[in-house]
């Protein structure tokens, strides 16, 4: 016996409409969960690059969650975060001191392009009560921009899935990865959306032109809806304490002995260049001495920036970054970094850089600490370029004010 | 077609969307890499 075949139509017509009902209560429930914050809170955390699969969406989901919280400090800054021997650094100080959670993220050539990514891949977590600090370091200047495996480094598939509805950003990640197709070894299947666009082909062809342009947009809302779900599944999994990765491992816990204390600014500065002195009290150029061993003994002292510089790419690319956090009503605090006198003769330079940020800073009302602009400490940096105790001492000290 | 069939095919697509956005919904991890390495020099 067969069905008539109006009630083959309704059948199907059901079947259709049930799935398009599924597909719809699905999308609205990934929706309102990934508003949600469903991330444990931790102390102080310090993240050098996401990694990748897991590991890359565990960092985008803490990133979320700490710049949402309205408490934890979120520190975005390149190399100067890998220092290990600083116990002022603000993501172990911090936390630990004064009860402030800190959650750091970069390292070298982690500059402006980077920052704005990821921040544009959490736009839904950034507000006024976001709590951020980008560290600017003179060297972001010194090159147009970031070299193409670090920039790959950043950006692993799983943050390129948040970013490929975000188009203010895609279109600048697009000629960035364009331009540099040519170097690539090999792509991700979510990289390849900001490769090359390929055309719609002979005249002969135009009239279906429209269906790999249709077929495009479906695979990127395909990669970001697996990417939302697999987002929801691991903060279950971080909730449950059941991560499938450690490696970015809590730094510093809070002190629970003696609790958060009111800080004696004046006797940390002094306690900070002490110790940093006593780390570089054999050589004459204010560096630590394995440092001065390493590399400037046999080099003496030398000018910094290339004799061609042109910031221009860079303070560009940090002004983007700068009007879009305005936008967003984030009142980021915008720390510029000095260079070592004592290492480098051109160091003086970085004050220009520093006048040209400051600039920035007041055009998108961000709180500004320019620490080019006063007489170099001894203590400040631990290196050439790198920030030391005392450094450390000074942004911290910032960092509590302006928060407190 | 009655609404409690209707709700039970929804309940049936959604479990199957479900298991497949959250089994074999993994994500991209193959890996994008350049021809150019480059280090980043600490002086």
């Amino acid at each position: 016996m067969s069905l008539p075949s109006s009630d083959v139509r309704l059948i199907i017509g059901g079947h259709i409409a049930a799935a398009f009902t599924a597909l719809v209560i699905l999308w609205a429930a990934l929706a309102l969960l990934s508003r949600l914050n469903l991330a444990p809170p931790s102390a102080g955390q310090y993240i050098a690059d996401p990694g990748n699969g897991v590991e890359a969406t565990q960092a985008m989901i803490r990133l979320g969650s700490a710049l949402s919280d309205g408490r934890t400090v979120v520190l975005l800054g390149s190399s100067e975060l890998m220092q290990t021997k600083t116990g002022f650094m603000p993501y172990r100080y911090l936390p630990k001191e004064l009860g402030i959670p800190v959650l750091a993220i970069g390292r070298g050539y982690f500059q402006s392009l980077a920052i704005y990514g990821y921040l544009s891949a959490n736009d839904r977590y950034l507000s006024n009560s976001t709590r951020l600090v980008i560290l600017v370091s003179p060297g972001w200047f010194k090159e147009d921009s970031i070299p193409l495996n670090f920039f790959l480094t950043y950006f692993p598939a799983p943050v390129l899935a948040r970013l490929l509805d975000k188009d203010a950003v895609t279109d600048l990640m697009r000629d960035y990865v364009t331009a540099r197709w040519s170097l690539m070894e090999k792509s991700s299947e979510t990289l390849s959306f900001f490769g090359p666009q390929t055309n719609s082909g002979a005249p002969r062809q135009r009239l279906w032109a429209w269906v790999p342009s249709v077929t495009r947009r479906l695979r990127e809302q395909l990669i970001g809806l697996r990417e939302q779900a697999f987002t929801l599944r691991t903060e279950f999994d971080m909730l449950l304490q059941t991560e499938v990765s450690n490696s970015h491992s809590t730094i510093a816990a809070f002190n629970t002995e003696t609790g958060p204390v009111a800080p004696d600014w004046d006797a940390l500065r002094r306690l900070a260049q002490e110790r940093e002195l006593a780390a570089m009290a054999h050589n004459p150029m204010y560096v630590r001495d394995d440092y001065y061993t390493r590399y400037l003994k046999d080099r003496g002292r030398t000018e910094y920036f290339p004799a061609g510089m042109d910031p221009k790419g860079e303070m560009q690319m940090l002004e983007t970054l700068l009007r879009y956090l305005q936008s967003r009503h984030v009142h980021a605090l915008i720390v510029m970094e000095p260079l070592n006198p004592y290492t480098f003769s051109d160091a003086s330079r970085a004050r220009a850089l520093g006048n040209e940020v400051a600039a920035l800073c007041a055009s998108t009302a961000m709180p500004y600490y320019d620490m080019t602009q006063s007489d170099y400490i001894p203590g400040t940096l631990s290196d050439a370029m790198h920030v030391g105790e005392l450094g450390w001492v000074l942004i911290d000290e910032k960092i509590e004010r302006y928060y407190q | 077609m009655s609404p409690r069939r209707f709700a039970k095919l929804v309940a049936l697509y959604l479990g199957l969307l479900v298991v497949l956005f959250t089994h074999a919904g993994n994500p991209d991890e193959s890996q994008s890499t350049s021809k150019v390495h480059f280090e980043y020099q600490q002086f």
